[in-house]
């Protein structure tokens, strides 16, 4: 039996990644649509009493998303949830540690404009990291 | 612990996939379980049992730091 073959993808892991993907999916989009609308055209700076509805608007997509996240995790198998796991924990602690140094770094006086974002993207690549690092294992 | 998991698939000719799905998990489970990188819990243990219509003991093996501190002596 060739290492391929052994090497072969479950029926069941397809249907759970199709699945994930699936629901995850309009997550992404939603935000990423949202995100580029409201930064392109929402003139968030105007000083309008909406504007702070537009400009938290992409969080609603990312809710969805965290639906998407739980359910995937109720389905997969007790050896994948110890995976996720791991990464999220890598995700949370890179995203805690980039905002305790943020904070540190803010009591010296210097300030750096957008350092919020640091925390956001720094943990979700951490966890991004992680998931990829716990798929190869 | 150790397990005879992958020798009792390969004799049946199962692939790790088809094993995960007659197992209801992921074939990187399977491939975790057979490398001794992860052992399975009680529950995906005797589902192991079923599958293959053996005693769990005749699968899983104890390393000795699984036995109790007195060597299992009673």
């Amino acid at each position: 039996m060739g290492k391929a073959h052994q090497r072969e993808q479950a029926q069941g892991d397809r249907a759970v990644t199709r699945r994930y993907l699936l629901e995850l999916a309009p997550g992404i989009v939603g935000f990423l649509a949202l995100f580029l609308a409201i930064t392109t055209w929402g003139d968030l700076e105007s000083g309008k009493p909406w504007n702070f509805i537009l400009a938290v608007s992409p969080i609603v997509p990312i809710l969805w998303m965290i639906v998407a996240v739980v359910r995937h995790v109720r389905r997969i198998d007790e050896f994948q949830q110890i995976l996720i796991l791991q990464s999220f924990a890598l995700g949370f602690g890179v995203a805690m540690l980039t905002a305790l140094a943020i904070a540190l770094i803010g009591m010296t006086g210097i300030v750096v404009i957008g350092t919020e974002w640091y925390v956001f993207i720094l943990g979700m690549t951490a966890w991004l990291t992680g998931s990829i690092w716990a798929n190869r294992r | 612990m150790k397990n005879h998991l992958r020798q009792i698939r390969e004799s049946r000719g199962w692939t790790q996939g088809a094993l995960a799905d007659l197992l209801g998990v992921s074939r990187q489970t399977v491939n975790a379980l057979e490398t001794g990188k992860y052992d399975p819990s009680l529950p995906l243990a005797f589902r192991i049992s079923h599958v293959f219509e053996q005693p769990i003991e005749s699968i899983f093996l104890p390393s000795p730091e699984d036995l109790p501190p007195n060597g299992g002596r009673r």
